[in-house]
């Protein structure tokens, strides 16, 4: 088993200013950097915890704890969690670890994990709807998230050093944010070059825990539907530049050739008025094939700590095949979960592929947008036994076999 | 640019000097062979020209299969490397359909003869009308 | 020897000869004429009967790959090629005019084609059209035959690999569906 984030609680903040996240994330990040804060701070309203301020009406959902940004002048609400203006370190911190024991207390009595953050049931809302946007750069995000930028940290090692970018408009640059560092490692042995990196083959590289945050991250952007860019640092590199206005990437070098396992691996990112020029060169790579190259391989073939065990998966479309690294099994499995609400076991056995592999596949449908969810515990487990065939098997694998794949 | 060049640029089916011709060439078809029940002229992919008999939609219809049939048959002449196909009959129990493609052009000759006709009349007088389709439109351009 | 027929449909320039020709083992058998509707698709040929290809599997299998004309005039075609059909590849290329009524056109005459094999969506010329994006055409999909998941991809009819994938999710699709049926029919 891979390496453990250190981070057990997300945060999120919602309506605040540039100012207040920013002082946020650097008070979050000093802890974390003195005593090892277990917070992750999100720009997302879907975190184990959010700062809003009292004087926005907000309701949080019951596995959430709110924390109220009190500022000058106003008071604060009875029973509520807050903070106040001007902003100290010892105050946030204090009020975090009520924060942490509320959820914590939560976690023995209805055996919630932490780390969550919501996956809403899209049975309702369509995909597109998720990632569509429209001529115009954009729908305009909500203003309690256009009113703030908060730190994406990929880890708790703060960093002082960011590079510039005088190449794009300046407005669209990732700004108030922070390249925080791993924790060094030994060196891991060179990872071959081109490898299959389907999510079903058994050929995976080892991608570090950094990953999983940046998968985390990547998933509460997508969540948010606001306009958003982001950059993805590797070795202090922007290796991968994110324009999520225009479900875009541009990379350095192929993603293949990516380091699984560099030492230093942020993701920083902010929203952005929807009117400003892209940061990518359009029209660039589709996320897709980006969210299927992390979400396959992050969390070390265990399920992403948004998705339930116990929850069944359906896709809302098959993930675009022509345009990923995929293996003959992946559509095997798509056409499993395409059919019907699976679990990762039903699905492995529908697919005839590993769990792990299954997982893995659910980890990176998930990220892509593409899967609904079927929250009905009762539903009896499924096994699948594939029909007997004719000798050399059905078309599909005949066709495999002559097609060379 | 040249009037011979607009000419070439609008499409048969569109050209309302060509359906004249074609019109013109259809009506004299009839007059020599009495046991024509139905002819038309189609564009190769599958456009009325002109028809003589048959209402609207039937003639669309004989147009676009005609098309069809025709360009199967240069697919198996292809095939079978044994030229361009010449002519195309369906023979049937009370009739046959003799398709022919207007030479040079990018046009075909479809017509229906009732079971009176002989096959070698009706072929040529086919041929005939295909090849005075070809006269006249090329009389125009020049 | 088994035959599995397979259509490729869609609207004129959609790319059903070249994706048939990317994919056929034998040289592909054409039905072209000239080009007079060059308001609808630009180029200089279209098919006016069929396009045929095959791949043959073994000893046992031939997969017959037909095209049929993307014109309506032409729809007696689709009517005599579809018979005998058990999957569709239906492309739809990105930079027509209105490219989701188009697929909502050729699913309207093909889409019994799902109930008796298997449908997949190959979205072409999506390099110079971006949008309409793939999740609007699942979402039509979704709306029009609701219950039914068909893939959908980008595509580009002259890359053989890309066809190759359309049309193995095709099959695994087919292949899938019928062994979860197989197996709800013998929990039931």
């Amino acid at each position: 088993m891979g390496l453990m984030t250190k981070a057990r609680h997300s945060l999120g903040l919602v309506g605040l200013s540039p100012i207040e996240c920013a002082k946020i994330a650097t008070f979050v990040e000093s802890e974390a950097e003195a005593a090892g804060c277990p917070w992750l701070v999100l720009h997302s309203d879907s975190c184990d915890a959010l700062i809003v301020p009292s004087d926005v009406e907000f309701s949080a959902d019951p596995y959430q704890v709110l924390i109220r940004l009190v500022r000058f002048g106003n008071q604060p609400a009875e029973g509520d969690l807050c903070i106040t203006t001007p902003l100290s370190a010892a105050e946030l911190m204090d009020t975090l670890r009520k924060a942490q024991d509320q959820l914590s207390s939560r976690s023995r009595s209805h055996e919630v994990k932490p780390m969550k953050v919501k996956m809403e049931d899209w049975g309702a809302v369509p995909a597109n709807d998720r990632h569509h946007v429209p001529a115009g750069f954009g729908t305009p995000a909500p203003q309690h998230l256009t009113d703030g930028s908060a730190a994406l940290k990929a880890e708790t090692w703060p960093v002082s050093a960011q590079s510039s970018h005088p190449d794009s408009h300046p407005a669209a640059q990732p700004s108030a944010m922070h390249a925080p560092l791993q924790h060094p490692q030994p060196a891991p042995p060179p990872q071959p070059q081109g490898v299959n990196l389907h999510a079903s083959g058994t050929e995976h590289q080892e991608f570090s825990a950094a990953w999983d945050q940046i998968a985390v991250a990547l998933y509460s952007i997508v969540q948010n539907s606001a306009p958003a860019v982001a950059e993805i640092r590797v070795e202090n590199l922007d290796m991968i530049r994110i324009d999520f206005r225009f479900r875009a990437y541009n990379s350095r070098i192929p993603l293949e050739q990516v380091s699984a396992n560099g030492s230093r691996i942020a993701i920083r990112s902010t929203l952005v008025e929807a009117f400003r020029p892209p940061i990518v060169n359009l029209p660039g790579e589709s996320l897709d094939k980006l969210f299927w190259f992390i979400g396959s391989q992050a969390f070390h073939g265990t399920g992403a700590p948004w998705l339930k065990p116990e929850d069944r998966y359906r896709l809302r479309r098959w993930p675009n095949f022509t345009e990923l690294n995929h293996a003959v099994a992946d559509m095997r499995a798509a056409a499993a979960i395409g059919n019907c609400f699976l679990n990762a076991a039903e699905l492995a056995s529908a697919a005839g592929i590993s769990v792990e592999s299954a997982i893995r596949t659910l980890n990176a449908y998930s990220l892509m947008g593409l899967l609904e969810i079927q929250t009905d515990k009762t539903a009896a487990p499924v096994t699948f036994t594939p029909p007997a065939q004719k000798s050399g098997g059905g078309l599909f694998s005949k066709l495999r076999t002559k097609l060379g794949l | 640019m040249t009037e011979q060049v607009s000419a070439q640029q609008v499409s048969a089916h569109k050209d309302p000097v060509v359906i004249a011709f074609a019109n013109e060439v259809l009506d004299g078809f009839s007059d020599v062979c009495k046991s024509l029940r139905y002819a038309t002229f189609l564009t190769d992919d599958g456009f009325e020209v002109a028809s003589i008999a048959g209402d609207e939609k039937q003639n669309r219809r004989v147009a676009s299969m005609a098309s069809s049939m025709q360009a199967l048959g240069d697919a198996v002449a292809r095939d079978l490397r044994i030229g361009g196909a010449e002519y195309i009959i369906i023979a049937a129990e009370t009739g046959y359909v003799i398709q022919m493609r207007v030479p040079e052009h990018a046009m075909v000759l479809a017509a229906h003869f009732d079971a009176a006709e002989t096959v070698g009349k009706a072929l040529s007088v086919a041929r005939l009308a295909a090849s005075n389709m070809r006269t006249m439109v090329q009389e125009k351009a020049a | 020897m088994a035959e599995h027929v397979i259509l490729f449909a869609g609207p004129m320039g959609a790319g059903k000869t070249t994706a048939i020709e990317s994919l056929s083992e034998i040289e592909t058998i054409r039905t072209e004429a000239t080009n007079t509707d060059r308001e609808t698709a630009d180029k200089d040929t279209t098919t006016v009967a069929l396009d045929y290809g095959e791949i043959t599997v073994g000893d046992d299998d031939k997969v017959r790959l037909y095209g049929v004309p993307g014109q309506r005039r032409f729809n007696f075609m689709w009517t005599i090629l579809k018979e005998r059909a058990v999957g569709l590849v239906l492309l739809v290329n990105n930079d027509a005019a209105d490219p989701i009524r188009e697929l909502d056109e050729f699913l309207e005459e093909f889409g019994e084609l799902h109930e008796k094999g298997g449908i997949v969506v190959c979205v072409t010329r999506s390099d110079v059209a971006p949008t309409p994006y793939l999740d609007k055409y699942a979402e039509r999909i979704r709306e029009v035959m609701p219950g039914r998941m068909i893939p959908v991809f980008t595509a580009d009819a002259r890359n053989g690999d890309q066809m190759r994938t359309a049309l193995m999710s095709l099959i695994a699709n087919i292949e899938i569906t019928a062994m979860i049926a197989d197996n709800q029919e013998r929990a039931a």
